[in-house]
């Protein structure tokens, strides 16, 4: 089958959603198909440059390349996903969420920020009631997205899991005396949170925080709470780290650390879960409460510095606990079956 | 349902102020009201008032709301920061004047000292006749000459309208004024009023039994358009005249002019001017006056709060038939012509001498018009159902910014051979994404997707 991936990027950006589309790009053409990826250019400020992307997106004809019919269209990202075509088949990484869940948002608000952001809204809206059910299937990244769909725009869709960049290469060594927190510095990741919690544990629990800040504003928000909160000594932040590392600080940790605020799905869960570690989340954190078990592969907290405080010290001393819920974990990931060839079978059925 | 209204707020010496303190009970009644103003200081019985920086509007809370409301007046001192906030966030824009030239000549040659502004805007919507008139205005800054002759001809109502979902007016002649954005939806309203409880106003019967000199009233601030001094020239010329003694109830342009002018036309012994007056002295002047002169031209298509406090009084008065007071329902007050005035102000006079029972009449019937039209509740439900509305509005005038932008766009590099079939695209394109409510049918065999009514689609599109 002649396959097509559409997606969006930021020029110089590459995160989880590039990670995604690379894989899937991988695992087509592992099946055999003829795939590319076709990544439309996207910029989402000022707000009324997203209305020029979503038309030049309906303005796209991919049905075919050099009279070749291009048999499926898979198109993963907002405004990527309203390319017209014939077969098309969505899995919705997410939508643009300032449009929705995060319209007011304290931090998560950008349209609500900017004036004639309600006619933006509405017109995103429109659009995606209008134009999304043109696809013959509809999948989303994690159920937390299809729940969003459903409530934004009352459509039906089908939760899609896909496994992690380099899944097989995780491991799990003799934990060290830290709890890993892997993410981008952002304040939708809430780091800040769980500074806050540090700052209350009855035990002297240790965070290792690796991943780049977003912009220096948040990075400096973070020093000044280890500053203010006396943690220094007992938080790290590395930032960008290889892939290497990175597995090497999942094997070697007590636990993992993921509070995001309502995260569409979450690698570091499943990442997490590889590794054969507890996940402590927070019981807004979305995605990754679809896989973590509470008090059977991890917690899941109040987002309160108090309550997230209770449960880092709980994995803190309960070394054994937190063994048992990693390796139950693991367990959970094998049931789920994670797979490409899964997801590979669906896009294409 | 929540609405942002901005305005102009008591104590403020405007009659907007007082339309919008009239409103406030009628609308907190069917939704949740935040009164914004740029205003320093406002009257503190007010209740839920935001204080705006026309600079760095609010917009959290702008989005926030279902609709933003924009009233908009010739005066620059109330309505300029208004105007700056509605021109980035798209809103109902309430306007109360039609003619707006002395507006944006306030804020671009005044306020910004920006008179390349003026003229491109003059030009942009007159093309070469508006930027000559510019130049004359520009040429001639001191005597505000120019920008009178030219006020009604190129009244640039359309800058106050550029982001607008909606237009309000007050005046029904004045929608013609808005053929020039035909896709805009625009809803007359009467002006808002609310008569005092306190009012009982004296029945005609009373009022006829009265004897000569009978008491003529002139009430608000008395630009030349209101037409004292053509009045005082007509009555002065008529025999009758000791039959009436004028109270003049505002401030005057030109107090010595007038006064002068009193003195020259032997008026001196008949005339009051009194200056400025609070709104409650005025309606007591006009509660123990037999007939109002309420004369305009040239009128900038305002609605007359004026004349509303007159038919709450159940007084008779003389207006020119011109604009939103040639509108008036015929029996409620009695017309001057304005290129037969002097004529017609003698001839009104002299029927009132004959016959006051019928001016009292009228008094009574504009006061019944005042009750039946101009209620604040049925002003406030208007407003509340365009609050339903503005939704569709406002995914209607992003198709239609994202269509002019990209017509500007295709202008510069498209051969126009080729532009017909890429607009028909385009629209296409924009339409769907702004609203298009279509319906996607698929194959059940092959899966495909089609739409329902394509050759519809083209249609509509190319229509818009």
């Amino acid at each position: 089958m002649r396959v097509v991936i559409a997606t969006v990027k930021i020029p110089f950006i590459y995160g989880g959603a590039e990670v995604l589309a690379d894989g899937l790009l991988q695992a087509l053409r592992t099946e055999g198909h003829t795939a590319d990826l076709v990544a439309i250019p996207y910029r989402h400020y000022p707000p009324e440059r997203i209305l020029d992307h979503m038309m030049a997106c309906r303005l796209l004809d991919l049905t075919e390349a050099f009279g070749n019919s291009i048999d499926r269209l898979i198109a993963l990202k907002f405004p990527a996903y309203l390319i017209p075509h014939p077969n098309k088949v969505l899995w919705i990484l997410h939508q643009h969420r300032g449009a929705y869940d995060l319209w007011a948002h304290p931090q998560g608000g950008d349209l609500i920020q900017s004036p004639n952001g309600h006619v933006i809204r509405d017109s995103i809206h429109q659009a995606d009631r209008n134009l999304i059910p043109e696809a013959r299937a509809i999948f989303t990244l994690s159920a937390n997205v299809s729940r969003r769909l459903k409530d934004g725009c009352g459509i039906d869709s089908s939760p899609l899991y896909n496994p992690p960049a380099n899944a097989a290469s995780f491991y799990c060594s003799e934990p060290s005396d830290y709890l890993f927190y892997p993410s981008r510095i952002n304040p939708l990741k809430r780091q800040t949170l769980v500074l806050e919690a540090l700052a209350r544990t009855r035990h002297p629990v240790r965070v290792v925080f690796a991943g780049a800040a977003d912009s220096p504003p948040q990075q400096q928000e973070c020093d000044k709470a280890v500053r203010e909160f006396g943690l220094k000594g007992r938080v790290q932040f590395l930032g960008h780290v290889t892939e290497k590392e990175k597995l090497r600080l999942y094997a070697e940790s007590l636990g993992v650390v993921f509070t995001p605020l309502d995260e569409d799905y979450g690698y570091i869960t499943l990442e997490a879960m590889l590794s054969r570690k507890p996940v402590v989340t927070c019981t807004d954190s979305g995605g990754p409460l679809e896989f973590v078990a509470h008090r059977e592969t991890g917690l899941a907290t109040e987002s309160q510095p108090d309550a997230l405080a209770e449960g880092l010290d709980e994995i803190w001393t309960d070394r054994n606990r937190a063994r048992a819920w990693g390796l139950a974990g693991r367990k959970r990931y094998e049931e789920l079956q994670i797979s490409w060839e899964n997801v590979v079978s669906h896009l294409l059925a | 349902m929540k609405i942002n209204w901005f305005s102009p707020l008591p104590p403020a010496k405007t009659g907007v102020a007082l339309c919008t303190e009239a409103l406030i009970p009628a609308i907190r009644k069917r939704a949740r009201l935040t009164l914004w103003t740029d205003q320093q200081e406002w009257d503190d019985r007010l209740e839920q008032v935001r204080h705006f920086d026309p600079h760095s509007p609010p917009w959290r809370e702008l989005n926030a709301a279902d609709i933003n409301i924009y009233n908009i007046g010739n005066n620059t001192e109330f309505h300029a920061g208004i105007w700056a906030v509605s021109r980035r966030h798209a809103g109902v824009v309430i306007l109360h004047d039609i003619c707006l030239q002395h507006f944006f000549a306030g804020i671009y040659l005044v306020k910004m000292e920006d008179p390349q502004g003026y003229r491109h805007a003059m030009r942009l919507y007159y093309g070469e006749d508006g930027r000559q008139a510019a130049d004359e205005v520009l040429a001639h800054p001191r005597t505000g000459e120019a920008l009178e002759q030219f006020s009604t001809r190129f009244p640039l109502t359309p800058l106050a309208l550029e982001n607008a979902l909606a237009a309000v007016i007050h005046n029904r002649a004045g929608k013609q004024a808005l053929t020039f954005q035909p896709q805009l939806p625009a809803f007359y309203l009467p002006l808002p009023y609310s008569p005092s409880a306190a009012t009982r106003p004296i029945g005609p019967e009373s009022k006829s039994g009265r004897k000569p000199p009978y008491r003529l009233v002139i009430s608000g601030y008395m630009a030349p358009n209101r037409r004292l001094e053509p009045f005082l020239e007509a009555w002065a010329g008529m025999p009758e005249k000791t039959a009436f003694r004028l109270r003049v109830c505002g401030p005057i342009w030109d107090t010595n002019h007038i006064e002068s002018r009193i003195r020259e036309l032997g008026l001196e012994h008949f005339v009051d001017i009194c200056g400025y007056m609070s709104v409650e002295q005025m309606k007591s002047e006009l509660k123990q006056a037999d007939l109002a002169l309420n004369l305009r031209y040239p009128t900038m298509g305002e609605g007359s709060l004026t004349q509303l406090m007159i038919w709450e009084q159940a007084l008779p008065a003389l207006v020119t038939d011109v604009g939103w007071y040639g509108t008036l329902p015929r029996g409620t007050v009695a017309f001057v012509r304005p290129d037969h005035e002097c004529e017609d102000i003698c001839r009104q006079l002299r029927a009132f001498l004959e016959n006051p029972h019928s001016f009292a009449e009228m008094g009574r019937q504009g006061y019944q018009t005042l009750q039946r039209e101009h209620a604040p509740d049925r002003y406030a439900e208007a407003i509340v159902a365009m609050t339903a509305a503005a939704r569709e509005w406002g995914l209607r005038s992003a198709r239609l910014t994202m269509a002019k932008r990209v017509g500007e766009d295709m202008r510069r590099w498209m051969a126009p051979a080729a532009s017909d079939t890429l607009a028909t695209k385009l629209a296409h394109a924009i339409w769907e994404i702004g609203g298009y409510n279509q319906t996607v049918v698929r194959n059940s065999e092959t899966g495909m997707a089609k739409w329902k009514s394509r050759p519809e689609v083209f249609q509509r599109a190319g229509q818009q």
